[in-house]
């Protein structure tokens, strides 16, 4: 808590005044507010217990719901690209986000070296970031493109044998992990600004105390980033979890449905078959795995997390 | 070349000027290198928009183009109505910004600045929303806006914005809010000021950054945004851009050139705002933590 | 001005996390209403009155009341000029009429027309398809045009007749009249065939001598495919006409089985498999993703559907011509299947007299002749319509053949169930695999068959 919110805390409770003008700063606040809580209601709580009902009934919009109990959740167990599909996200999201985030930290890392003309570097390896996803998809898919893409072009120059890229099966999703590689510029800048805030001094009392790069990295960056990683940890996993447009425009879940991610299978019950009723419990079921993973990492947190910051005096 | 500094420190550590050491001078090859990977792509990007047919289906790629052809911009305008696609977006775009400045910075004025009973109740009720996936809501709300009969219009994509404007932006202006001196409100309400005078006189004058952050972040989401209009909006009449290149792919998916002049118009907006916002592109992200994805 | 903002982070994360699970807690334990919150679709409408045919009279003495029909449609921009022109033809002919063109782009069509249906907001007039009508049928969203057909004694003789069975309900009732039909067709470069020093292929030719000629089509450089002998790969609604081409069929006769795994069906996919993997003649879906292998003169044969002659007229620039399907021993006059355009009325529209009206005149003869005709892109829905697929001053010479085919071709028995768009993604995916190589047929067939049979039965 920073000192001046603090202070205005005080204050806030010093005001206390006679009942009535409580009463009518009460109603201000909520008139203020109003507009949020209604939003509330209207686009979350009240669609989240609308979407129970409708995930327990049939539904494809044109003739009236048939309330069907359990039944859609019963039909995940036995579908298979139900569990293709969670299958597919796991492996972008455990294994692309812990990527991002290493290759997020290095180029923050490299980043922060004072060296002359730093800021050009630090736009170059930004800018990738605010290529829209409809166009950096189809950038990507001419870069991937088997005969005439640049990606075969660089495979010759090293004297490689040809891919087919994200027609490949086993390819694919490793494909569209490095493509998010390249815009990686969101995270690098959450760390460069972390690393920036870890005092020189610290690295200059660990450096007398005899202590190597890679043990100052160990001992001093880590712990202090470590609040940062978090952050960046769960957000990632929750955006990761819901990757639809890349592989809606690039693939259409193909080949094999090995880039089919769970999103897109949900958008194709909902919005290609109208199955509004198994739509909405596959997207119960991706809510209630996002929520237990993110409960995960809050109490992995605690044995890796550091906190105790040196500015909190 | 526009900047990209950090913080106020830093800026003043680079006016005084440290003087690099040779040892240092290692690091532009990591530097150059990596940074060229990352250029290639949006180098790619914009040649191959530039080429004639001709040179687009050559092994070996062919890297510059030669002769330069801006005709594959104008083609792009003229094969669909590419230039209604970004007046669909630019409506879209402002009228959120609209809606996401008013209702997320008044109702962090509320959670911050006013008691009332339930308070942080209801605070912690809508931040919580920030960890809910969309997925869920995606359903039932398309089913509200189809029996409202929204399905078609734009509504869908601009009014849920006039409710809070989502709750990160709530949680931003409230952090924003916190460090601005209650002494202000106390001065102004001494002097008879209501609550929303406060509000709109005191506070949002002094809100320039965050105003701008929110804002810069909100366009670049909604310019983005794929998965909504791809669900609400149907018909070439009313498609924004990022669907309406979808339509491109669709129809020209062996015309590059043109697929790739298409992208570049699309992303040419979003590169100008970064270099003219640079500053609140990078205070956004560091502390939003959000990109413009 | 750091630290705060590592705090904050942490601050809310944990509120995020905490609200979160209440929510969820809060959404969980709610009570589940009985039925879902929303309404249904609007209920039909009355079934429309069968009496009462408008005149044909060009010029009513007594102006009838104007009418706006909403007519949704999904065409290039050169196929909708065509159709805009036919509009006002019929607009001038009959000035009770007036039509308001809703174009969509077709990736985007059935979606748009679902929620649009769905939504209460239908249009009066609709393009529908072979593949599709039925879904839409048994959804009652489209009008029963019989009532009219009876009153009017309108004779349905000249939309070729076995098209007929996809319009049609269970009764025999028509519900949408076809403006025109596609067959598949076999287009080959004459000067590949020329370069190579081969004859050119005739009608007769089959598709093992097809096999033995193409590895002679087929030109390479290094490790790179720069000509291809042939391409062309059945799914969707094409691949009946290669299964009854070697005496197998999709579904069974009481349409409650798939019968795609017999061993007559996975002789037609191992063929087609062989050309690919084994022979090397045919483009993986790699080679020939994002590039345009006939147009750039790298392809010596493909079988495509017959309404990209219009295309080819106009982006070819070798000399082409189109040829029926190769034969197959087994059934050697089955050429190809067929599939089509129709236009119907929906069941919802408030002039249904009106919208009749206009789906009669827009597939007469006169407006089929500009729509279809004029434009060159398949064969017209009706068999007197005038075409300019014949002009002799423009590629194919063959072209007549199309009328052939189209003289045989049965429609798909799948596009007489309302399951098209569930079976042939069940077995699209697969049919990928095995054409690639990547899943023996035999063995992928058989997966395919257990999932479509459910879907047959109604049961998924």
């Amino acid at each position: 808590m920073s000192m001046s919110s603090a202070d205005g805390q005080a204050r806030l409770l010093a005001r206390r005044g006679p009942s009535k003008l409580a009463r009518r700063e009460a109603i201000e606040g909520y008139l203020f507010v109003l507009p949020a809580i209604l939003g509330f209601f209207i686009w979350v709580a009240g669609p989240m217990v609308a979407s129970v009902a409708i995930s327990l009934s049939r539904w494809d919009l044109f003739t009236p719901p048939v309330w069907v109990g359990a039944a859609n959740y019963a039909k995940l167990g036995p579908d298979p690209l139900f569990s293709k599909s969670l299958v597919n996200t796991a492996f972008y999201t455990f294994v692309g986000v812990p990527l991002h985030l290493i290759v997020a930290l290095l180029a923050a890392m490299l980043l922060n070296v004072k060296v002359y003309g730093i800021s050009i570097y630090r736009t170059a390896f930004y800018v990738p970031s605010i290529v829209p996803v409809v166009a950096n998809t189809l950038l990507w898919l001419w870069i991937l493109q088997p005969e005439f893409g640049l990606a075969n072009a660089v495979i010759d120059l090293v004297g490689l044998p040809r891919q087919t890229w994200l027609h490949d099966p086993v390819l694919a999703k490793p494909v569209f992990i490095v493509m998010s590689l390249w815009s990686l510029g969101t995270q690098m800048v959450i760390f460069l600004a972390g690393l920036q805030g870890i005092p020189e001094t610290l690295y200059e009392a660990a450096a007398i105390d005899g202590a190597g790069r890679i043990t100052r990295f160990q001992s001093v960056t880590l712990p202090l980033l470590s609040p940062v990683v978090f952050f960046n940890l769960v957000i990632a996993i929750i955006g990761s979890f819901q990757v639809f447009a890349v592989a809606f425009i690039a693939t259409q879940g193909g080949p094999n449905d090995e880039t089919l991610f769970y999103v897109l299978y949900v958008f194709r019950h909902g919005f290609e078959f109208f199955n509004m009723g198994y739509a909405a419990a596959l997207a119960w079921v991706l809510f209630a795995i996002v929520l237990v993973f993110t409960l995960i990492q809050f109490a992995m947190s605690r044995s890796w997390v550091y906190y105790e910051s040196y500015l909190k005096r | 070349m526009a900047e990209l500094a950090l913080s106020r420190k830093e800026q003043a550590a680079g006016r005084t000027g440290w003087r690099p050491r040779a040892s240092r001078l290692v690091w532009y090859v990591p530097l150059t290198l990596w940074g060229a990977v990352l250029l290639v792509p949006l180098y790619w990007l914009i040649a191959s928009s530039l080429k004639e047919r001709g040179q687009v289906f050559v092994v070996p790629p062919i890297w510059i183009p030669d002769p330069i052809v801006w005709e594959n911009y104008p083609r792009a305008f003229s094969v669909l109505p590419f230039g209604m696609f970004l007046r669909n977006s630019l409506t879209i775009v402002v009228l959120n910004l609209i809606g996401v400045l008013l209702t997320s910075s008044m109702a962090a004025f509320g959670f911050s600045r006013m008691r009332f009973p339930l308070r942080n109740l209801w605070f912690a009720l809508i931040i919580s929303t920030m960890m809910l996936p969309g997925v869920v809501t995606l359903i039932p709300t398309f089913i509200v806006f189809k029996s409202l009969n929204w399905v078609n219009t734009f509504l869908p994509l601009i009014v849920p914005t006039f409710f809070g404007g989502g709750a990160f932006n709530i949680f931003l202006f409230r952090q924003f809010f916190l460090t601005i001196p209650y002494e202000m409100d106390e001065a102004a309400r001494i002097d008879g000021a209501s609550s929303f005078r406060v509000y709109w006189q005191i506070i949002l004058p002094l809100s320039g950054p965050v105003l701008a952050s929110v804002g810069i972040f909100n366009v670049v989401w909604n310019w983005n945004d794929f998965l909504h209009p791809l669900i609400y909006l149907h018909g070439e009449e009313r498609l924004t851009v990022a669907v309406g290149l979808r339509l491109f792919q669709g129809m020209y998916w062996q015309d590059w050139s043109l697929m790739m002049a298409a992208s570049t118009v699309m992303l040419l907006p979003m590169l100008v705002l970064f270099f003219v916002a640079q500053r609140y592109f990078v205070q956004g992200v560091t502390v939003t933590g959000f990109g413009g994805r | 001005m750091q630290n705060p903002r590592l705090t904050n982070r942490r601050q809310f994360l944990r509120t995020a996390a905490l609200g979160v699970t209440g929510t969820a807690i809060l959404a969980a334990c709610a009570p589940a209403a009985p039925t879902p919150t929303a309404v249904p679709a609007a209920a039909p409408k009355e079934a429309p009155k069968p009496a009462a045919p408008p005149p044909a009279a060009p010029s009513p003495a007594p102006k009838p009341k104007q009418v706006e029909l909403r007519f949704a449609v999904a065409y290039d921009p050169t196929a909708l000029d065509f159709v805009k022109k036919g509009v006002t033809m019929v607009e001038a002919k009959f000035p009770q009429l007036k039509i308001k063109v809703e174009n969509t782009p077709w990736a985007d069509y059935w979606q748009k027309l679902t929620t649009d249906v769905a939504g209460g907001n239908a249009p009066d007039t609709i393009l529908m398809v072979t593949m599709y009508a039925q879904e839409w049928l048994v959804k009652n969203v489209l009008l029963d045009l019989d009532p009219y057909i009876r009153a009017e004694k309108f004779d349905i003789e000249d939309y070729w007749p076995k098209m007929m069975p996809a319009y049609k309900d269970k009764q025999g009732h028509v519900y949408a009249l076809p403006y025109d039909i596609s067959v598949q067709t076999f287009y080959f470069s004459q000067e590949i065939f020329q370069k190579a020093g081969l004859p050119a292929p005739t009608a007769d030719m089959s598709w093992d001598q097809l096999r033995q000629m193409a590895p002679q089509l087929v030109k390479r450089e290094g490790d790179r495919t720069t000509q291809f002998a042939y391409d062309g790969f059945p799914t969707g609604w094409p691949l009946e006409g290669f299964l009854w081409q070697n005496g197998g069929r999709l579904l069974s006769a009481d349409r409650k089985e798939c019968l795609i795994n017999s061993p007559e069906c996975t002789e037609v996919v191992q063929y087609f498999t062989d050309l690919r993997v084994k022979d090397k003649v045919a483009p993986t879906p790699a080679d020939a993703t994002g590039v345009d292998l006939w147009n750039s003169g790298r392809l010596a044969t493909r079988y495509t559907n017959s309404s990209v002659v219009a295309n080819y007229r106009v982006d070819t620039k070798f000399a082409w011509d189109v040829l029926p399907l190769p034969k197959r021993a087994k059934a050697p006059d089955v050429r190809s299947c067929s599939a089509g355009g129709s236009y119907c009325a929906a069941k919802a529209t408030k002039f249904p007299d009106e919208a009749w009206l206009f789906v009669k005149e827009f597939t007469s003869k006169e407006i089929l002749g500009v729509v279809v005709g004029d434009s060159g892109r398949t064969v017209p829905g009706r068999r007197s319509a005038p075409t300019t697929l014949f002009d002799p001053t423009k590629p194919p010479k063959n072209a007549r053949v199309l009328i052939e085919i189209a003289e045989n071709a049965q429609v798909m028995e799948l596009a007489e169930t309302p399951y098209y768009t569930k079976v042939t993604k069940a077995y699209d995916t697969m049919l990928g695999e095995i054409y690639t190589g990547r899943k023996p047929a035999k063995e992928g067939l058989d997966e395919v068959k257990k999932q479509i049979d459910p879907i047959l039965q109604g049961k998924d």
